[in-house]
C-alpha cells in the first residue's frame, strides 16, 4: 500500500506518466491485495459503534482526516483510471494478463474471437465504494462515475459499463444524468452492430454475454454483479425509453435524455410522440450545445419525412446541414426530399460532399459518434475531474 | 425517376444500330421502361425474344411494349462496396482485384462509377468512361475501420446509377447488416422504385442476407448473389456483368393508367415457361 501510496503521491493526475507506467505492471493479485488494505484501513477509521471517525496513522502522510483519507481514496481511483485509460489498446489493454477477464470481442457486427479486460475498473470502484455517501467527497465520486461512464461508452465497452453502471446508480439512484447513461447502453443493445453478433431468442432477456466493441472489457468475475446479456430491440427500446423517462422526471431540462427518448419511440413507431419531444427540445432552451440541436433537427427531418410532411422536414435538415456542414446526413436527407420530387439535378447536388475524402475534418458528422459520445463529452468531464481533485 | 422524358431513347433508338427496330417517339412523351432478366427452369437466361413475346400489364391495363436490344446500350456500372471495419485486408485485396476485373470487362461507351462506405459513404469517382481514374480510385486504401452504412450507401449509388441513355446496374458487395445509416430502409426503397437502375448485391460471409437487400433485389428487379469466400468475389462480379448484359429493356408509353403514385407492373413471356425477374412496378410523380 505504500508503494501505491508513493505512485499516487508521484502521479500527475489525468497524465501518463512514470507512476502510470509502474502501476500498470502490477499483477491481478497484487492489485487484490491493495485493495483489501485499504478496505481494512478504512474499517479501522470507522470501528466505533457509532461509526464516528477514529483517526487513522497512514505513512507518509502521518494521522490523517476523514476528508484526507477520501481525497488519497479519489486520487488512487484516479490512478487506475488513468493506468486503463493509456493502456487501453484496440482489442483489450497492455497490461498483465488475466486470464480470468476473457471476453468476447466484436467489431462492426463481426465476431472477432477473444479479447481481455482489466481488473483496474473494478479496482476503483472497490475504493470508492470506502468513500461515505454522506462525504463530501460523494459529489467527486459521482463525478467520477459520470465520467468513466462516458469514457466507456466512448469505447462501445458494454461489458465493462454494465456493471459499473449498476454500481453507479446502487450508488446515486436518483441522479437523471446516470439514469440517461443507462438508457442509452439499452439504446445501443437493440443496434445491429450489436444484436448480429449472436442474435438473442425472442423475448429472452437472459439472452448472450454483451460483446465489447472494438476494445477489450472486462468479464464477469465473483465481485461483479452477474451480467444480464441483451434482449430483443423491442425489449431493449423499451428498456430505454423507460430509464429516459425516468431520467426527464428528475431533470426535464436534460436535453439529451429527450432526445434519445424521441429517436427510442421512434423506432417503435411513436412518430408523433417523437416530434412533439425534439420540438420540446429545440424550443426549450436558446443555448443548447450544437451537436444536441443538430440531432434533434436531423431526427425532426426523419420523422417528419416519414410522416410525408416533406416541407417540415426540408427546414430541420436544413437547419441541421447549416450547423454542420460537412455532415452528410443532413444532405442526404434533402437530397433524397429532392429526388422525390422528380429534381435529379439538385439531388445529385446534394450529394457533393460525398466526395471529399471521409476523414477530413470537412466531413465531420455527430451522428457518426451519436452511440458513443454524450454532451458534455468525456474528456471535458475528466477535465473537470482532474481540476477537482487537483485542487 | 421511372417515368421521365424519352429524350434518352429517342436518341438510342434514332442511332444507326437500332435505326431498323425504332418505333417513332415524341421526345416529350413519358416513357416507362423496363429492365427484365428471362430465364428457363434452370436458371440460364433466355435470348432472342422478341417484343410481341413479352405481355406487360402497367396497374393492370395491357401496355403495348417496344423492345430495346439492351446489350448494344451502354452502360452505368455503379460499384458499392464496403469498406467497413469488418472488412479485413486480405478481404479488401480481393475487393481489389473484382473491381479491377470489372472495369477490364466493361465495353467502349460503358460509365463505372465508384462509391465505398463505412460510416461514411465517400464517393470515389463519379461516373466516368476514364477507366483508368476508376483504376486509380480503386487502388487507393479500402477497408478497415468504421461501422456500416449501407442504407445510405446504396441511396447514393441509385442516384449516381441513374439512368439518361443508358442503363443502370448497381453492384452493392457487404459483409454485414446496416449498422450507423440515417436514412430509414423505407425511404430508400421508396427511391430505388423511383430510379431505373437495378440492383444486385453480392454478400459475403453472413448466414442469412439482411432483409433490405432482398427488398432491394425485388424493388428493382435484381438478384442476390452469394459467395461462400472471397475468392469468388471476382467471379460473382462478371457474373453479374454477363447477366445484366442479356437482359431485354422494353419500355412504353403508359396508357390508360393514372399519371401518378405507385403503378404495379407485371411481366410474362408468352406461349413459353420462362422466369421473368423484374421490377413490381414503378412510382410516378410525387
Amino acid at each position: 500500500m505504500s508503494e501505491q501510496l508513493s505512485l499516487v503521491g508521484r502521479h500527475t493526475l489525468g497524465g501518463n506518466d512514470d507512476a502510470v507506467a509502474n502501476f500498470a505492471s502490477w499483477t491481478r493479485r497484487d492489485l487484490e491485495d491493495v485493495s483489501n488494505e485499504w478496505k481494512r484501513l478504512v474499517k479501522a477509521a470507522h470501528a466505533n459503534s457509532s461509526g464516528a471517525w477514529r483517526p487513522v496513522a497512514l505513512e507518509p502522510y502521518g494521522v490523517i482526516s476523514a476528508e484526507t483519507l477520501d481525497l488519497l481514496l479519489e486520487r488512487t481511483a484516479m490512478l487506475h483510471t488513468d493506468v486503463a485509460i493509456f493502456r487501453r489498446n484496440w482489442n483489450g489493454y497492455s497490461l498483465p494478463l488475466d486470464p480470468a477477464t476473457e471476453h468476447p470481442l466484436s467489431i462492426d457486427g463481426r465476431s472477432l474471437g477473444v479479447s481481455t479486460g482489466t481488473f483496474h475498473w473494478e479496482a476503483a470502484r472497490r475504493l470508492l465504494d470506502l468513500v461515505p455517501t454522506s462525504a463530501p467527497a460523494n459529489a467527486g465520486v459521482l463525478l467520477w462515475y459520470q465520467t468513466t461512464a462516458a469514457i466507456l461508452q466512448w469505447w462501445n465497452d458494454y461489458y465493462e459499463l454494465e456493471p459499473h453502471l449498476a454500481r453507479a446508480r446502487g450508488r446515486f439512484p436518483r441522479d437523471a444524468v446516470l439514469l440517461m447513461y443507462d438508457g442509452t447502453v439499452h439504446e445501443n443493445l437493440a443496434e445491429p452492430r450489436i444484436q448480429n453478433v449472436n442474435a438473442p431468442q425472442s423475448g429472452d432477456r437472459n439472452g448472450p454475454p454483451m460483446p465489447c466493441l472494438r476494445l477489450g472489457c472486462p468479464p464477469t468475475s465473483s465481485s461483479r454483479p452477474k451480467k444480464p446479456g441483451f434482449a430483443t430491440p423491442a425489449l431493449e427500446w423499451r428498456t430505454a425509453q423507460a430509464l429516459f423517462e425516468q431520467s426527464l422526471k428528475l431533470d426535464p431540462n436534460l436535453a439529451e435524455a429527450r432526445i434519445r427518448l424521441a429517436r427510442v419511440l421512434a423506432l417503435q413507431d411513436q412518430h408523433e410522440a417523437a416530434i412533439t419531444h425534439l420540438n420540446q427540445v429545440l424550443t426549450g432552451s436558446a443555448s443548447l450545445p450544437p451537436r444536441l440541436r443538430y440531432f434533434s433537427l436531423l431526427f425532426l427531418g426523419r420523422e417528419q419525412w416519414t410522416l410525408e410532411r416533406r416541407e417540415e422536414a426540408e427546414i430541420a435538415y436544413r437547419e441541421a446541414a447549416a450547423l454542420y456542414p460537412g455532415a452528410q446526413s443532413p444532405q442526404l436527407g434533402l437530397s433524397q426530399l429532392a429526388h422525390h420530387r422528380g429534381d435529379r439535378e439538385r439531388a445529385l447536388a446534394h450529394l457533393a460532399i460525398l466526395e471529399a475524402p471521409a476523414a477530413s475534418d470537412d466531413r465531420d458528422d455527430p451522428w457518426w459518434t451519436y452511440n458513443r459520445v454524450h454532451v458534455p463529452d468525456a474528456i471535458a468531464l475528466m477535465t473537470l475531474l482532474v481540476e477537482r481533485l487537483s485542487k | 425517376m421511372c417515368a421521365r422524358t424519352v429524350a434518352w431513347l429517342a436518341l438510342i433508338l434514332g442511332s444507326s444500330t437500332l435505326a431498323a427496330q425504332a418505333p417513332t417517339f415524341s421526345s416529350r412523351v413519358e416513357a416507362v421502361r423496363i429492365d427484365a432478366l428471362v430465364t428457363d427452369g434452370r436458371g440460364q437466361p433466355i435470348l432472342g425474344l422478341a417484343a410481341d413475346d413479352f405481355e406487360v400489364t402497367d396497374s393492370g391495363v395491357l401496355q403495348r411494349v417496344n423492345l430495346v436490344v439492351a446489350e448494344q446500350l451502354p452502360l452505368k456500372v455503379v460499384l458499392a462496396l464496403d469498406s467497413s471495419g469488418s472488412v479485413a485486408a486480405d478481404d479488401a485485396a480481393q475487393l481489389r482485384t473484382a473491381g479491377h476485373s470489372l472495369i477490364d470487362n466493361l465495353k467502349p461507351g460503358d460509365q463505372a462509377a465508384l462509391v465505398t462506405f463505412t460510416t461514411a459513404v465517400s464517393v470515389r469517382a463519379r461516373l466516368t468512361s476514364n477507366f483508368g481514374l476508376l483504376r486509380d480510385a480503386l487502388d487507393r486504401e479500402i477497408g478497415g475501420i468504421g461501422d456500416t452504412s449501407i442504407v445510405d450507401a446504396t441511396y447514393a449509388a441509385l442516384l449516381l446509377a441513374g439512368a439518361d441513355a443508358a442503363r443502370g446496374l448497381l453492384i452493392l458487395f457487404t459483409d454485414g447488416e446496416d449498422t450507423s445509416s440515417i436514412l430509414t430502409s423505407t425511404s430508400v426503397l421508396e427511391s430505388a422504385r423511383r430510379a431505373d437502375a437495378v440492383v444486385y448485391p453480392v454478400v459475403a460471409d453472413i448466414s442469412a442476407a439482411p432483409r433490405f437487400l432482398n427488398d432491394l433485389c425485388k424493388a428493382t428487379g435484381g438478384r442476390l448473389m452469394r459467395v461462400g469466400s472471397m475468392s469468388k468475389l471476382r467471379e460473382a462480379f462478371l457474373l453479374i456483368l454477363e447477366e445484366f448484359r442479356h437482359r431485354y429493356l422494353l419500355s412504353y408509353t403508359p396508357r390508360s393508367v393514372a399519371k401518378d403514385g405507385w403503378h404495379p407492373l407485371t411481366v410474362r413471356i408468352k406461349n413459353r415457361r420462362a422466369v421473368v425477374n423484374a421490377r413490381p412496378g414503378y412510382f410516378a410523380g410525387s
